[in-house]
């Protein structure tokens, strides 16, 4: 794996087989890169997109110049303050409520749950990441509909620059309320706090490399509500000025994360589609859903096609318990897959070149 | 282990004192009362002074381990349960007739797994500690219980104290301090 | 050699100033912190101002002014015993606790006599003993780690012996893991101080003990 050349934009997917997250890396030209949300490797517990800009030669410290956490999920956000940690020139963007103060005090209600091992492990990771820019004072970027996070020079007027799409005004308001019910419901010292739906809060992004679109879909869904979702960034955004032909597809392929309005006028006929699968309580992309991607995208591609139905190899005695006393015990796998991505961004003409790595794979009709 | 004295121990011994019967409940007190004056005789024999507060490690060295049990009597009833698989469950869903949970091994913290129950599995008094986000402990294993060997599975909802208005208070001071330090943009 | 695992005991054990008297099973139950059915068959045996000592169906309680203990043979009770302690002294708030133990005791039945008897031969070689004492078999073995790895105020000791509890052939091992925590600088033991260190540092000791006995039947094996 080698590093771009500095007018080579790269949108790498980095998936981990459906239960352990996903993260973005992107190189917006001039080696400036950044991270969108994070992941850890079960195992080795690194971070798994600290792992692969090191891996390819990115000097974390100096080129990583912003960090975005699309939402407050496990799976969105471990590793993000080693990630935090190591980038010593990148800003932290985050989707935060209105009421910040409300919002910390969740954050160190659950914190509080840590000792009794109740807690989110993205609590401890956001205190974590607290404690950096408190130690920094460095100030935290909100992500809100059509804000311009970062904007990076190529030279001669050209540039690239980081939108955030989403959350919307009357999302960050109804999470306020949102915040009051899980204080509420929550406050008791045995109760883990779910960080489950909705992910009308999940940050989407939009890349203009120069001439060239990319959207990022985070865990967005459709709502009925259009003052949220897909459907408040299609009725009101003023920044999606073009098609794209790059795009990250929301929430693991779910129905809810398909919206027809997204194709039909910000994506072209030549799209490169790619995902993460989803594979803890219910199982996606569904066979259906993934064929219309197919139908709907030049090519797509998912990180892994991983669904363990099995428990973890055990010890016979232990093993034949669980078959013996008939427990649906399932384990969820981890097989990293990454899908790198590379334009030329000078190049009004360019097409991607797609590299599936590791257990990446195109897809094909099912 | 210490004896234990039984009432029946008590009834068999009547008083010697007296050519008149003793009332049944005077010659339990008096046992009682005895046993637990001998008690805390040897206690105090045993209990040191000791300055907690400027004391050093090594002054406790020795009452910070456990004490050698002794070996259980054929009287005496023991619970052995050892080579057990451990998981830390939290509940996600509760379905009409069981519930889903995330499931980590406490042996191997990797992985994790995604385990379906019935509400049958649950101890009647847990049942109310069972709501979205509970955290329970499941184990599978072999107790040995008098000798009885026996596979078992077992799961206990977690209980801990609950909060008080002050642990709030705490909670919400810390938010208020973290939030006046940090800077948004 | 893991399966030759017979017993294991893990035992919490603090020193401070308690009052044993309130530390009773429906003082537990009343709290939540047990099951009613729990405080209602619980065997006592004592509940007094000096001392406290009952049995649950899965914990022993000792309890006297200076010194707390909580002790379970059955491994799927390892968590709720160290949530019990964190609990009761959550509650109990002010009580000074100053130092704690947490003691895994484990217990082999080793399957042969040769075997039983390297053990005490492979960590302190009893030919050197041959000139001194008839016939020498070592009794007892400890060593101590006076500083902690993790860089904590306490210690980490291990004790190896012939198991006094029967097992299931005449050559029972006893290793003793006595994992010690105490007040750090400045640290007075009035803020659950201890308890917050028996929450931090329980997985470790577990993770610890573990690696610990392994690597011991390693080196016997």
């Amino acid at each position: 794996m080698s590093l771009p050349e500095k007018t080579i934009a790269e949108i790498t997917l980095i998936g981990t087989g459906g239960g352990y997250g996903e993260s973005i890396v992107a190189h917006l030209g001039n080696h400036n890169w950044i991270v969108i949300d994070s992941c850890r490797s079960p195992v080795t517990k690194e971070s798994l997109p600290l792992t692969y800009l090191k891996n390819i030669g990115v000097d974390v410290a100096k080129e990583v110049v912003l960090i975005v956490c699309t939402h407050w999920h496990d799976d969105h956000i471990l590793g993000i303050s080693d990630v935090l940690r190591e980038c010593l020139n990148a800003e932290f963007c985050i989707a935060a409520a209105h009421d910040k103060k409300k919002f910390l005090q969740l954050m160190e209600l659950d914190y509080e749950k840590v000792e009794i091992e109740v807690s989110n492990s993205s609590t401890s990771e956001f205190q974590m990441c607290l404690g950096i820019l408190t130690e920094r004072t460095q100030e935290i970027k909100r992500a809100v509909q059509d804000r311009l996070l970062k904007t990076i020079s190529i030279g001669s007027n050209r540039k690239c620059e980081v939108y955030s799409l989403s959350p919307s005004d009357y999302t960050l308001r109804k999470f306020d309320q949102e915040l009051s019910a899980l204080m509420e419901n929550y406050q008791s010292a045995a109760k883990k706090i779910p960080t489950g739906t909705p992910n009308s809060k999940s940050v989407a992004i939009f890349l203009r490399l120069n001439s060239h679109g990319v959207i990022l879909g985070a865990d967005l869904e459709t709502s009925k509500n259009r003052n949220e979702g897909w459907s408040c960034i299609l009725d009101q955004s003023q920044v999606l000025d073009r098609v794209s032909s790059l795009f990250k597809i929301p929430h693991h392929g779910s129905e809810n994360g398909f919206c027809d309005e997204i194709w039909n006028r910000f994506l072209d006929s030549n799209t490169i589609s790619k995902l993460t699968p989803y594979n803890k309580k219910q199982k996606l992309p569904q066979p259906d859903m993934l064929n219309k991607y197919v139908e709907l995208s030049k090519e797509l591609y998912m990180t892994t096609l991983v669904y363990g139905d099995k428990p973890k190899e055990r010890t016979k005695a232990i093993d034949k318990m669980l078959k013996k006393m008939e427990y649906k015990v399932r384990e969820v796998k981890f097989q990293q897959g990454i899908i790198r991505c590379r334009i030329d961004i000078l190049d009004p003409k360019a097409t991607w070149e797609v590299e599936p790595l590791q257990n990446a794979q195109k897809i094909e009709k099912v | 282990m210490a004896d234990l004295i039984t009432i029946e121990d008590a009834l068999i011994k009547p008083s010697v004192k007296t050519n008149k019967p003793v009332p049944e409940k005077d010659i339990i007190v008096d046992v009682i009362k005895e046993s637990v004056k001998k008690r805390l005789e040897k206690i105090r024999e045993n209990l040191t002074e000791t300055k907690v507060f400027e004391s050093t490690i090594s002054d406790f060295e020795g009452e910070l381990e456990s004490p050698k049990f002794s070996v259980p009597s054929d009287n005496e009833s023991y619970k052995y349960f050892v080579h057990t698989q451990r998981w830390i469950g939290h509940v996600e869903e509760i379905k009409h007739d069981g519930f889903i949970a995330k499931l980590t091994d406490l042996s191997d913290n990797t992985t994790y797994e995604m385990g379906e129950f019935d509400f049958d599995e649950v101890s009647p008094e847990d049942m109310p500690l069972l709501t979205v986000g509970a955290t329970f402990y499941w184990s599978l294993g072999r107790a040995n219980e008098n000798g009885q060997i026996e596979k078992k599975a077992l799961m206990r909802f977690q209980r801990v104290r609950p909060w008080t208005e002050k642990d709030y208070d705490r909670i919400v001071d810390r938010a208020e301090d973290k939030f006046k330090k940090l800077k948004w943009n | 050699m893991a399966n030759d695992l017979q017993i294991y005991t893990l035992a919490i054990v603090l020193i401070g100033d308690f009052n044993p008297v309130i530390i009773s099973p429906f003082w537990l139950s009343g709290k939540g912190l047990i099951r009613e059915e729990e405080a209602r068959k619980a065997k006592i045996e004592l509940i007094h101002n000096d001392v406290t000592r009952y049995e649950l169906s899965w914990a022993k309680i000792e309890v006297t002014q200076k010194r707390f203990e909580i002790r379970t043979s059955q491994e799927p009770y390892f968590e709720p015993i160290k949530d019990l302690a964190i609990s009761i002294f959550d509650i109990l708030r002010e009580t000074p606790i100053t130092i704690m133990g947490i003691n895994h005791l484990q217990y082999f039945a080793v399957s042969n006599g040769d075997t039983y008897y390297n053990f005490g031969n492979k960590f302190a070689p009893l030919n050197n003993w041959k000139d001194i004492l008839n016939d020498p078999k070592m009794q007892s073995l400890e060593i101590v780690e006076e500083k902690r790895k993790d860089g904590l105020n306490g210690k980490f000791r291990i004790r190896i012996t012939p198991s006094e509890i029967a097992l299931s052939t005449p050559y029972g091992i006893l290793i003793h893991a006595n994992d010690e925590v105490g007040l750090q600088k400045g640290e007075a033991g009035k803020d659950r101080e201890i308890i917050k260190q028996l929450a931090n540092v329980w997985k470790s000791s577990m993770e610890r003990t573990n690696k610990a006995v392994e690597s011991i039947w390693k080196k016997i094996n």
